[in-house]
């Protein structure tokens, strides 16, 4: 298993590099000049090159490029061009708020959408089952920002349940950072009013990040259920009496979601890429708006880190999933 | 004495889209204590339904619309899913599938399974809890041992695709005597396995029927099969008994004229390959007569126009024939 | 990227779900906490206010920082603060400003004139936004401390903008950046995320984001004190918003006491009809510019750029498309600023007059039949539907306009170069010093070619030499007959297309009070409020 996953992290190596090539030939194709907007509307052309030098811009990308590889290799990200802080320590502070985001929509996915595709795929062709494929046509259909918009008006204002945005109430005194993540940090803290206040604020972005992964997750789960249940060794643990609800969500279910753990995988890199719309709704400090701010500005260090960890979930996740594949069926680990 | 298991005029039907399926059409069989039942048709012929109705596993479509299947006195068809899946199913009931390599489940080690089964079927003898668990185990390993699978006490944490086929189909008898019914139902058990290890497992199944005190139905298409292991035959075609006696006597002296092709497409004993003409009549559009009538060399007038009653052979058969009305 | 007809977008959706809601009740979460601000204004790029300088830094720096003058009032006056009193001599050149004695910064060490003087000198070391002004006129080795309070600049030449631009200084305190300078940066990278200032209110680095929050708390021990605010503000925590529609939710259910200057228009109402919250109007100074490149034909030709002045339907974007919420500026830069030439009408929108001119262009060679490219910040809807109210009305005349989208810093990055300036781009000029020079000066003196304020381009002599004129000339009564002067030879020459002055839209919870609006800064210095409840 070691091995397994030694070899598959070398695999992975090549492709971040190739994604950093990529990026950093596509980041040259956009016009702007970080130089220009950070001198200011009235610079003068000296000044603007001045910056240029400073932040050598001037220099052929090649050799713009080695030496950017090289201070990754040292977990150098580089420096904002605008917040001047190094890129690093942004994405430190924010990546914990979008793992979180993250998690929990991926838990509500599949936590919620497993066992609503076993319901469905069990149920086949009877009301339940059109129900739910309505439902997950609908997950996926339905924008997020829409969707989101209507959570805040039931949740926030109409009922008052929930806060609106945010990941911690204004007046609330943050706990002292030192995982990143605002609930773990309270725990430390002692502080569980915070805590509390910390998950009020994870639901409704967490909620509408789920959608789209939920609606997949129970269409991938009901095809599994349907298709094990044609399966020969379901007549055989029926026939030799297997209490009905142990065969459907133990026997049943682990055979059921090889497909459905596939789509998480994939779903995670997504979740993370499709965050951006959901931070930016609910005001949740993530990689995302610092995305989206760093692509307005023409800042390339954040793009060109944000691309390359982007790349490195997304590896991890498919590592991770190739792992679980294995724990659900042992048949693969010994293929390798 | 009353016989084990006895199935009287049971019809089942399956709604399809295209109408109403007769899949079994007055099928009758007893299984007497401590014999082996073979029960022998061609593909089609209503075998699988037949085992599934006395499992009370029938598809959500099917409806059992006459007949009685008695079990050591109690008629299963008045069992609800509950009372059967409580009270019969491994506990008195044991079954062997049709294909070893299909029927376990592939992401679950064999012990898991097997005690899970187990775990809500076998007799506790007062025990609970851990030691019940320990009793199981034991009870497993004693099984493998007597079912020659090589060192059991680790097979139990091995998974199904680590076996052979061979050994796949010991686990699964073990499996279905793991709980000490009365009575197993094996699904053609050696169809899958080659010409040895078949041999084998026919010579095992003799032995466990007299030294577990059980009876077997064996449900096949294979007469040398029959031959082999059988004390009863009963042969359906088209979900109907056709003729049912001592393996024997039907051997000696095949009375129903599908007993007799089917026997002479036998590859131990055809002395040339016919094959029986024609095909089995669509379950959704019966010819009115004689089910076998339109591909019976023998078939008269008489046999187009109504259901043939059951009749007695000189073997001692029960034979559904004009012939022997 | 081509826009076409108008979508229903985001800020719809939300406006007619809130509309609904309004109709019925909605909680206030209301923080009960009336000593918390929770402010809606943007947040600068980084916390260092000699790095940036923008809208949102003149915000946040108006609270955490201090300044040598400031501007207050509407409309706005430039009053001493740090410094009492300053003087200047005869030629301009000289100027020296006398500190106040006793101001402290928030680590409880007194200012004094060399903080000052270290100030300056790291704003010209740095050369970035702030340093604009200053940067051709003022040497770091001139600007000294000849006495403990007392404050030297000796200019290169002479420059009255110096003094409308010294607001735009903020005055740090070295004895926290310099235990923080790295490899020479001045503190830069230090500074970026922390405070080091003497403002009413003190940073506090740990309730920093870069662009997500900020928190700072009050400075009891503020030079001017807080007698004037019986119950002021204890603490603002900036929590900005990024979507339209949230920002209207959150002030409306009492978890934000104000949005950022720049609600749309289309919002008003609904907030107005609530409970809770008024949307606060201020005209402030602004402009909205259709910048035209004047070195690509046809706007090299007079009568071409005169034909597109009068195809714009100027009274009906701002009626229509703004809500009224704007006013007709026809002069290059705000009517409500001095050095304004009232007699000169302006252009108007018609159409008739537009073709003639495009007859006389065409006349003159001048390719009108070319197709020509409007550049628009793709996410600003009503940039993005004024350039279509144009390219409706240019195809009645015959002239092929393309409304392109771009985002802001590939638009500023073109802009400094003729030859990769867009035809046309629409372009805000916002206040950062109150002078027409941030205007006029900067716009069409041809010297500050390479700039994006001066990308259309434009080339007068006499207009370079009255601006120059003016730019040294140290009396404003001097100064205003110059600039009417230079405005009346720009607008004859149609430059660009000047829209509007802007009218800014603040959503404001009700509990807000003794709010005080300047248009520099937009009314977000937090001294002045007081929390009701």
């Amino acid at each position: 298993m070691l091995r397994f996953v030694v070899r598959r992290c070398l695999l992975v190596l090549p492709s971040l590099l190739g994604l950093l090539v990529v990026t950093f030939l596509l980041i040259r194709v956009v016009p702007s000049d970080p130089a220009v907007a950070m001198a200011g509307d009235a610079a003068t052309p000296e000044q603007i090159e001045r910056l240029r030098q400073q932040y050598g811009l001037n220099r052929p990308i090649w050799e713009q490029f080695v030496s950017y590889v090289g201070k990754v290799a040292t977990l150098d990200l580089g420096e904002s061009a605008f917040s001047r802080r190094p890129v690093a320590v942004d994405i430190a502070q924010r990546l914990p708020a979008t793992l979180m985001l993250t998690f929990c929509a991926l838990a509500i996915s599949v936590f919620v959408g497993v066992p609503l595709g076993v319901i469905a795929g069990l149920s086949h062709n009877a009301w339940p089952d059109y129900l739910l494929r309505v439902f997950s046509v609908m997950g996926i259909a339905v924008a997020a920002f829409w969707f989101a918009i209507m959570l805040q008006l039931l949740f926030s204002m109409e009922l008052g349940w929930l806060p609106l945005r945010g990941e911690i109430s204004a007046t609330i005194p943050r706990p002292p950072r030192i995982t990143g993540f605002m609930v773990i940090d309270a725990m430390i803290a002692g502080r569980f009013d915070v805590v509390a206040d910390a998950l009020r604020h994870l639901v409704l972005p967490a909620v509408t990040l789920s959608l789209g992964g939920l609606a997949t997750i129970v269409r991938f789960t009901r095809a599994g259920v349907l298709d094990t249940m044609q399966q020969d060794f379901v007549f055989y643990e029926r026939a030799m009496g297997y209490r009905r609800w142990r065969l459907n969500w133990i026997y049943v279910l682990r055979n059921s979601v090889t497909a459905t753990v596939t789509q998480i995988g994939l779903l995670f890199g997504g979740l993370i890429a499709g965050g951006v719309v959901v931070e930016s709704i609910f005001d949740w400090p993530g990689i995302g708006s610092y995305t989206v701010q760093a692509i307005l500005t023409g800042d390339r260090q954040v793009m060109l880190a944000v691309t390359l960890l982007v790349g490195v979930v997304y590896a991890a996740v498919n590592i991770l999933t190739d792992l679980v594949h294995g724990v659900l069926d042992p048949r693969l680990m010994e293929r390798g | 004495m009353i016989p084990v298991l006895s199935v009287r005029g049971l019809k089942v039907s399956i709604r399809t889209d295209e109408g109403n399926a007769e899949i079994l059409d007055d099928i009758g069989l007893t299984l007497e204590r401590g014999r082996i039942l073979g029960v022998v048709g061609e593909s089609g012929c209503g075998k699988s339904t037949l085992i599934r109705s006395i499992m009370g596993i029938l598809p959500r479509a099917a409806t059992v619309d006459a007949g009685e299947i008695w079990f050591e006195g109690e008629n299963l068809l008045a069992f609800s899913e509950a009372e059967l899946n409580d009270g019969v199913r491994s506990s008195r009931v044991g079954f062997i599938p049709q294909d070893p390599l299909l029927a376990l489940n592939p992401v679950f080690k064999v012990g898991a399974q097997m005690l899970e089964i187990m775990r809500w079927h076998a007799p506790d003898n007062g025990l609970r809890g851990a030691a019940r668990r320990r009793a199981h185990v034991e009870r497993l390993v004693s099984l493998l041992k007597r079912m020659q699978v090589p060192d059991p006490e680790t097979a139990l944490e091995r998974y199904p695709h680590q076996f052979s086929g061979g050994q796949r189909q010991r686990l699964l008898i073990a499996a279905a005597l793991a709980c000490a019914p009365g009575l197993v139902i094996a699904d053609e058990p050696t169809t899958a396995l080659d010409v040895t290890t078949q041999h084998q497992i026919l010579l095992l199944l003799r032995e466990l029927v007299a030294e577990f005190g059980i009876s077997l139905l064996f449900v096949t298409h294979d007469f040398g099969v029959v031959a082999e292991l059988c004390d009863d035959l009963c042969v359906i075609y088209a979900g109907q008994t056709v003729e049912a006696g001592a393996v024997q006597a039907i051997l000696d002296a095949p009375s129903h004229p599908y007993t007799r092709a089917l026997l002479a497409c036998h590859p131990d004993r055809a002395t040339t390959f016919l094959g029986i003409p024609g095909s089995v009549p669509s379950p959704l559009a019966r010819p009115p007569g004689c089910l076998f009538a339109p591909r019976c060399i023998d078939a008269q007038a008489l046999c187009l126009t109504g259901r043939p009653p059951q009749g007695q052979a000189r073997s001692g058969a029960e034979v559904r024939c004009v012939k022997f009305a | 990227m081509t826009m076409k007809g108008p979508m229903l977008g985001r800020r719809q959706v939300a406006g007619l779900a809130a509309g609904a809601l309004v109709a019925g009740s909605i909680r206030s979460v209301q923080a009960a906490d009336s000593s918390t601000f929770v402010s809606g204004f943007a947040l600068p790029m980084n916390l260092d206010p000699h790095q940036v300088y923008d809208v949102p830094m003149q915000s946040m720096m108006l609270n955490a920082y201090d300044n040598l003058y400031r501007y207050q009032n509407d409309p706005p006056q430039i009053v001493p603060w740090l410094a009492e009193s300053h003087t200047v001599s005869d030629d301009g050149l000289l100027w020296e400003f006398k500190l106040r004695p006793n101001i402290k910064f928030h680590d409880g060490s007194p200012m004094t004139a060399e903080d000052v003087v270290y100030s300056f000198r790291r704003v010209l070391a740095l050369g970035l936004a702030p340093a604009g002004a200053f940067l051709k006129i003022l040497k770091p080795d001139n600007v000294t401390a000849p006495e403990p309070l007392v404050v030297r600049f000796k200019l290169e030449t002479s420059y009255a903008p110096f003094f409308a631009a010294i607001p735009s200084i903020s005055i740090v305190n070295p004895r926290l950046i310099e235990p923080n300078v790295k490899n020479g940066d001045w503190g830069k990278a230090w500074l970026a995320s922390n405070g080091a200032g003497s403002g009413s209110y003190r940073i506090i680095p740990a309730g920093y984001r870069p662009l997500e929050y900020l928190d700072m708390e009050i400075n009891e021990g503020h030079f001017l004190g807080w007698s004037h605010n019986p119950k002021p503000v204890k603490k603002i925590a900036y929590r900005p918003t990024k979507e339209t529609s949230t920002r209207v939710l959150a002030l409306l259910n009492g978890s934000l006491d104000c949005t950022d200057p720049n609600l749309p228009a289309d919002q008003v109402e609904q907030i107005n009809a609530s409970k809770i919250a008024y949307v606060q109007k201020d005209v402030v100074m602004r402009t909205f510019v259709i910048r035209m490149n004047n070195t690509k034909p046809p706007f090299d030709n007079l009568n071409a750029r005169l034909c597109f002045a009068h195809a714009f339907n100027y009274m009906g974007f701002i009626k229509d498309i703004l809500g009224g919420y704007a006013t007709r500026d026809p002069y290059p830069m705000p009517d409500n600023l001095w050095g304004i030439p009232k007699d000169v009408k302006g252009y108007d929108y018609d159409l008739k007059k537009a073709k003639e001119y495009y007859a006389k262009a065409v006349a003159e060679g001048a390719p009108m039949k070319r197709p020509l490219e409007l550049h628009v910040q793709s996410e600003n809807e009503q940039s993005v539907q004024g350039a279509q109210l144009f390219q409706a009305d240019l195809a009645q005349i015959g002239i092929n306009l393309k409304v392109v989208g771009n985002i802001w810093s590939n638009l500023t990055t073109a802009a400094a170069k003729p030859d990769t300036t867009p035809d046309m781009w629409v372009h805000w000029v916002s206040t950062y010093f109150v002078d027409p020079e941030n205007w006029v000066g900067q716009m069409y003196d041809s010297q500050f070619h390479g700039t994006w304020k001066a990308s259309s381009y434009y080339k007068n002599d006499q207009v370079d030499a009255l601006l120059r004129k003016a730019r040294a000339a140290v009396k404003q009564e001097e100064r205003a007959p110059l600039y009417e002067e230079a405005i009346r030879k720009i607008m004859a020459d149609s430059p660009d297309i000047w829209i509007y002055n802007s009218m800014q839209l603040q959503g404001l919870n009700k509990r807000v009070k003794g709010r005080r609006f300047c248009t520099v800064g937009q009314g977000a210095e937090i001294r002045w409020i007081t929390l009701d409840g």
